[in-house]
């Protein structure tokens, strides 16, 4: 999506369907959230994002990261591992991880919070409800949320 | 004590001798001198007065003679020469004294006199010897008869029993009176049998372990085995003696044997049993079948015949722990067949126990590789829908969320641009992904079911109902309803499930009723009169019904009753209260007329009142 490549992060999307990251970036857009946001279309380069590696290799641009925004079903690497090793690994393990999702399935939400994380979302069909959802969190996780100094 | 004991045995024998013509003599051999002394001094007396003395000698004399007859240790003839010199003198004392009363009865005549007595009572202290150690051996006889751990009896040749010994009587319960002396027929079950065994003995063979029934008094049958021959006496029939062991337990172990051994024999599985160093000492036909080694080439191998190499270590343990508990053990594992390939078996590992000492082991072997087989696909094909529905779960939804976000953006942007007719078409569009996003849901919600897991306890309907109706406070908002719930008792189910259920009847109950103006929705319960551990909860509405003639469709999934217009939603309600009843075990039903309201009834199991910890008490009277 941004081809550029910003100075930092502060909210990671981890999202493979166009079509979400197009909607989830409008509605940043529409509540001036979109500052920073950057979006990677697989789990392995989640990965290297987070961790420095590969294609973003001596670049640390995760450091101020105050959210990262999870699908589950991703390419490659897919996001319950993701979460694992960014919850296992502790550069990472404090940055808030939510879940946002098409899936329903007990086992993702269940395995979901047994690797730690913040918060599951399952993506409503109707997208007044996805819009909600999406600018609840956002406000929840980057306005009211005090995280780690 | 001890001659207080011997004195009774001693008056026990004197009685005993009443049945010997002896006993006028003399109570026993000890007695004899006494009455030699006895003798001599009324000879003297009476002699001396009066011919009587003769007469004394007569009766004395003569009995004794013919008494000595009966010696059985010196030949009759010895007696009979010892009685006769006895009769002489006493001919030769009559001859020598002279007939009536003579007062000068001569030394020769007296001493002729003592001497006949003296010969005659040693003959008669012979013959009580004689008589005793006869008599001590018959006791000890007797005593050995009446003793033994077997049962005897004496039969005359007709069959009539002449005695029985004690264990004969317990064996079979009767009073000594009640049998002795009845017919040996009366006593066998089989008419054949004891007729067969008559006749044998009648012209003279011995019965060996020949096997019969008897009839106990308290009815029951005793199987024996009698061993009889007859005892002749001169050439004649004199009676049977009959030796009657009890092999009753015998017979039944017998019988329970061919029943196992039957069993082990037809079986297909294989039955293996080991000796305690592991070495196979049975190997049934299913144990051929299965494993490919016949009897004769398996019998005395060692266990790992037909263990393979890596299952070896596991097989000694398991053996060991059935040695060390004593109790079977059963497993899953492999086993070697004579080919070399292996196969998927269920084995039982029994200690073989002889009165509570370990003997060896045996191994029950039972093919499973076609269960196995099936298991296998029925993982697959659950895996399968696993990753069907978990598709479906995601990436169905995404299109839709797609055709929806942007039929939303499509209007937040361009709408100014669009004409109302454009506008109504995004509107179908939009409402269309809507359903079909419902849709999905419920389809998901419903394959899920069957694949929760369900927990029971005893769970107060009262609660999930009160919560259930709080939760649908937005179909409630601005309408009157009258909503009853009676006093329920408790069930047993998955709380969750059950919420589900209620849940779901209460939002059909409300839709339903949505026309009325004042609705009622009342919920109550009946016992099922047959099953009285079962409760039928009910709930009724005066909505707009159904039509009787569809009622079967009303449970279906996706089957709805009712234009889509009229009352919204996907027809999945009922069916997963149905599914979620069947899995508890229940069933559900339902009734209704157009317009008339509906009551939609389930069965589930009851809960005691006393059970649990919320005991819940009726007023009395």
């Amino acid at each position: 999506m941004n081809t550029k490549e910003p100075e930092y992060i502060s909210v990671l999307l981890v999202e493979d369907n166009p079509d979400d990251v197009e909607m989830t970036l409008r509605v940043f857009d529409q509540y001036h959230l979109a500052n920073h946001i950057h979006v990677v279309r697989d789990g392995a380069e989640a990965l290297d994002c987070l961790f420095s590696t590969g294609t973003y290799e001596n670049r640390d641009v995760c450091h101020q990261t105050k959210l990262i925004l999870l699908d589950l079903k991703l390419p490659k690497v897919d996001g319950l591992e993701v979460l694992r090793r960014c919850k296992a690994d502790p550069r990472t393990k404090s940055i808030p991880v939510v879940i946002l999702t098409s899936s329903r399935e007990e086992r993702d939400v269940v395995e979901s919070y047994k690797l730690g994380v913040n918060s599951y979302i399952v993506k409503p069909v109707d997208f007044h409800q996805f819009v909600e959802a999406v600018r609840q969190l956002n406000v929840y996780w980057l306005v009211l949320n005090q995280g780690l100094p | 004590m001890r001659s207080k004991q011997q004195l009774f045995e001693n008056i026990a024998q004197s009685f005993h001798r009443l049945n010997t013509p002896l006993w006028v003599f003399t109570p026993g051999p000890r007695w004899t001198w006494g009455v030699l002394v006895l003798s001599i001094g009324a000879i003297f007396l009476l002699d001396s007065v009066t011919p009587l003395g003769f007469v004394v000698w007569m009766l004395y004399l003569f009995p004794l003679w013919i008494a000595g007859g009966m010696s059985e240790r010196h030949s009759s003839s010895f007696i009979f020469i010892i009685g006769g010199i006895c009769a002489g003198l006493m001919l030769l004392g009559f001859w020598l004294s002279p007939p009536g009363i003579d007062p000068s009865i001569g030394f020769i005549n007296r001493l002729i006199g003592m001497l006949a007595v003296g010969v005659t009572t040693w003959s008669v202290k012979q013959l009580m010897e004689q008589r005793e150690v006869l008599h001590r051996s018959e006791a000890e006889l007797r005593d050995f008869v009446e003793g033994a751990a077997i049962g005897l009896h004496g039969e005359s040749p007709d069959g009539t029993i002449l005695w029985a010994n004690r264990a004969e009587l317990e064996l079979l319960g009767y009073d000594r009176e009640e049998y002795v002396g009845h017919h040996i027929r009366e006593f066998h079950v089989d008419p054949l049998v004891v007729e067969h065994m008559l006749n044998a003995l009648s012209v003279g063979h011995t019965l060996y372990n020949h096997e019969a029934k008897l009839l106990r008094k308290d009815g029951t049958t005793r199987d024996v085995s009698i061993v009889a021959n007859v005892s002749w006496n001169r050439g004649q029939f004199s009676h049977t003696r009959c030796f009657t062991r009890d092999i009753t337990a015998l017979k039944e172990a017998e019988w329970q044997q061919a029943h196992l051994a039957a069993i082990v024999k037809s079986t297909d599985d294989a039955v293996i049993s080991f000796s305690p160093d592991s070495r196979i000492l049975t190997w049934n036909k299913g144990a051929e079948k299965l494993l490919g080694w016949t009897e004769a080439q398996a019998i005395g191998q060692p266990k790992w015949l037909f263990v393979p190499h890596d299952r070896l270590q596991e097989s000694t343990a398991l053996f060991e722990t059935v040695r060390l508990e004593q109790a079977p053990r059963n497993t899953e594992t492999q086993r070697l067949r004579k080919d070399g390939s292996l196969v998927d078996v269920s084995i039982t590992v029994s200690p073989v126990l002889l009165k509570g000492r370990l003997i060896g082991v045996s191994e029950t072997v039972r093919d499973i590789s076609a269960r196995k087989r099936t298991e296998e696909a029925l993982l697959e094909a659950n895996k399968e829908l696993e990753a069907f529905s978990y598709t479906v779960s995601h990436d169905l939804r995404a299109p839709l969320r797609s055709i929806n976000g942007f039929v939303k953006i499509l209007l937040e942007d361009h709408g100014p641009a669009l004409n109302d007719e454009a506008r109504r078409c995004l509107g179908i569009i939009h409402k269309g992904a809507q359903r079909m996003g419902e849709l999905i849901d419920d389809l998901l919600t419903f394959s899920r079911l069957s694949r929760s897991s369900i927990e029971l306890r005893a769970i107060d309907p009262k609660d999930i109902i009160k919560e259930a109706w709080l939760e649908l406070q937005q179909d409630r908002e601005g309408r009157t309803i009258e909503f009853i719930v009676n006093d329920l008792p408790r069930c047993r189910a998955d709380r969750r499930l059950l919420k589900q259920v209620w849940s779901n009847l209460l939002s059909n109950a409300l839709k339903y009723t949505r026309p009325r103006d004042s609705a009622r929705i009342e919920i109550g319960w009946s016992e099922d009169a047959q099953h009285s551990k079962e409760i039928v909860y009910w709930i009724c509405d005066n909505g707009v019904g159904f039509d009787q003639r569809y009622v079967h469709k009303l449970f279906g999934v996706f089957q709805r009753l009712h234009r889509a217009e009229d009352f919204e939603g996907t027809g999945v309600g009922l069916a997963i209260v149905q599914r979620i009843v069947k899995r508890h075990g229940g069933r559900v039903w339902a009734e209704g007329q157009v317009d008339q309201g509906a009551t939609i009834s389930m069965m589930l199991e009851r809960v005691n009142e006393y059970e649990g910890a919320g005991v819940h008490l009726s007023p009395i009277g």
